[in-house]
């Protein structure tokens, strides 16, 4: 009976009890299960509803982000990486997942190596994906454009954040860092936009950011290609989880959007 | 009847017994609460640019509210006190851009200061890892709070930095010693400290004729 008494004290003391996360549902990995494993009757791992693209978090859905994985042009299929849990990294395979058949029904092996790395765009004939990996500071975004029936590297590059859009099937423009170094050690002293042709191997760039007075560049993160302008902003909080272009990049007073015609990067 | 008594007896003491006993062995962990809630990006998606131009709920980007909390206004292109400016880039560089643009790094830590790890080194990603040191532990170890340690979230720990970096405090805290220190003409040297039990500076110390020497303590 004394023991029973010094256990019910101890729980009630919180000596034994074990504190489990607030959103455990959350914290499950959303595809943790391997390639093999996607029987045709599992719960889709993704679906989209009211236009928005939602990925199943334990037992309930949730809205998914721009890190989450990207979707293909016709909406048919979703990219997207594991973030690996016994390191820094993404585990080995770009996952397919069929929104029609509701099953991964393609993974590509690609270089996971480094920090974790995601898809964040899509060529529009869905043969290229680009990969950015994990930075920690703007400038430093490593970006990879993969092919995606081969898993092989076309090109890579270092960019200003994690955004790209894609004027053609071999053509996109992303954000660049403007550095002006002293040996190995580099200030970023502005912002352009760069438009990287994949077949004709050449670069367009047009600065568009300099330093302010107080040394700090601009806050801008998201580059878009809409109807001959190439448009940067910035994300907003309540707009991030969002994968539809048009509502996904929303600047930040409704009238800071910078739009620029894209005649206007020359060749560098 | 006195059986019982002695038995209702034994029951009472067991009973303060068992309460002193789990009293005295429930543990305590020291803790910074205010670096959790006031982190102001703890819940924004993780990777977004943030104010002082690093990412969300990276290392860097706690790192600088934290320095900027203590009252130094600093951000990803920051000029050092020689007046050179860098761009402070990924966590793993910390230590050689921060004395570049003329801040002391060294393994000697620093309460209420950065400490960082170079890639890989101690559990540390491919671009390094920066914390922020909250205690110096007896045997040479720091306590430190930080984010993305834990993929996304904030985190605190004990562990043994490989540089620390003297950006808000030039001395530390505790029994301050400033020595081996040289200070030229025309520079300035700052210490600046909110707790210290002394400051001691040594005859090695080299405050050259015309050198501007503030010792602050808040």
């Amino acid at each position: 009976m004394l023991f029973a008494f010094f256990i019910l004290i101890a729980i009630q003391s919180n000596v034994f009890a074990i504190k489990f996360p607030e959103n455990i549902e959350n914290d499950i990995n959303i595809a943790s299960y391997p390639y093999s494993f996607s029987p045709k009757s599992e719960v889709p791992l993704f679906k989209i509803e009211n236009n928005t693209l939602i990925k199943r978090s334990g037992n309930t859905f949730v809205k998914a982000n721009f890190r989450d994985g990207v979707l293909d042009k016709n909406e048919n299929m979703y990219y997207y990486t594991i973030k690996s849990e016994s390191d820094w990294g993404a585990e080995k395979y770009i996952y397919g997942y069929s929104l029609n058949q509701n099953r991964i029904i393609k993974q590509i092996e690609f270089d996971n190596s480094g920090n974790y790395k995601y898809p964040i765009s899509i060529s529009p004939d869905s043969k290229l994906i680009v990969i950015v990996e994990d930075a920690h500071s703007v400038g430093e975004v490593n970006l990879s454009v993969i092919e995606l029936k081969t898993g092989k590297i076309i090109t890579t590059d270092k960019i200003y954040s994690p955004s790209v859009t894609w004027v053609d099937n071999n053509s996109l423009i992303m954000l660049e860092a403007d550095k002006e170094c002293d040996g190995e050690f580099c200030l970023i002293n502005g912002i352009s936009i760069k438009n990287k042709n994949l077949v004709a191997k050449k670069n367009k760039v047009l600065n568009i950011a300099k330093l302010s007075n107080n040394k700090n560049a601009n806050q801008i993160e998201v580059v878009e290609y809409i109807n001959g302008k190439v448009v940067i902003s910035k994300r907003v909080p309540e707009n991030y989880n969002l994968l539809k272009n048009e509502q996904l990049y929303v600047d930040q007073n409704n009238n800071s959007k910078l739009e620029i015609d894209f005649n206007l990067i020359k060749n560098d | 009847m006195i059986k019982n008594f002695n038995f209702k007896k034994k029951i009472i003491i067991g009973m303060i017994l068992a309460l002193l006993i789990i009293g005295s062995s429930k543990t305590y962990a020291f803790d910074y609460p205010e670096n959790e809630s006031g982190y102001p990006y703890r819940n924004w998606e993780i990777g977004l640019v943030d104010e002082w131009l690093t990412f969300t709920r990276n290392c860097t980007s706690y790192v600088m509210w934290k320095i900027n909390q203590a009252g130094k206004p600093f951000h990803n292109n920051p000029t050092g006190p020689n007046g050179k400016t860098i761009t402070i880039g990924d966590a793993g560089t910390y230590d050689e851009h921060a004395a570049y643009i003329g801040y002391r790094v060294d393994n000697i830590p620093s309460v209420g200061n950065p400490v960082n790890w170079d890639p890989y080194s101690q559990g540390a990603s491919a671009w390094g890892h920066v914390a922020w040191v909250e205690r110096i532990n007896n045997d040479g170890s720091v306590y430190v709070s930080e984010w993305n340690w834990k993929y996304g979230e904030y985190w605190e720990r004990t562990a043994r930095g490989d540089h620390f970096l003297h950006i808000v405090d030039e001395c530390g805290a505790g029994n301050i010693t400033i020595s081996n220190k040289t200070v030229l003409p025309d520079e300035t040297y700052t210490c600046k400290t909110n707790n210290p039990n002394s400051i001691t500076i040594m005859p090695a110390t080299n405050f050259q004729s015309g050198s501007n020497v503030s010792l602050f303590i808040n």
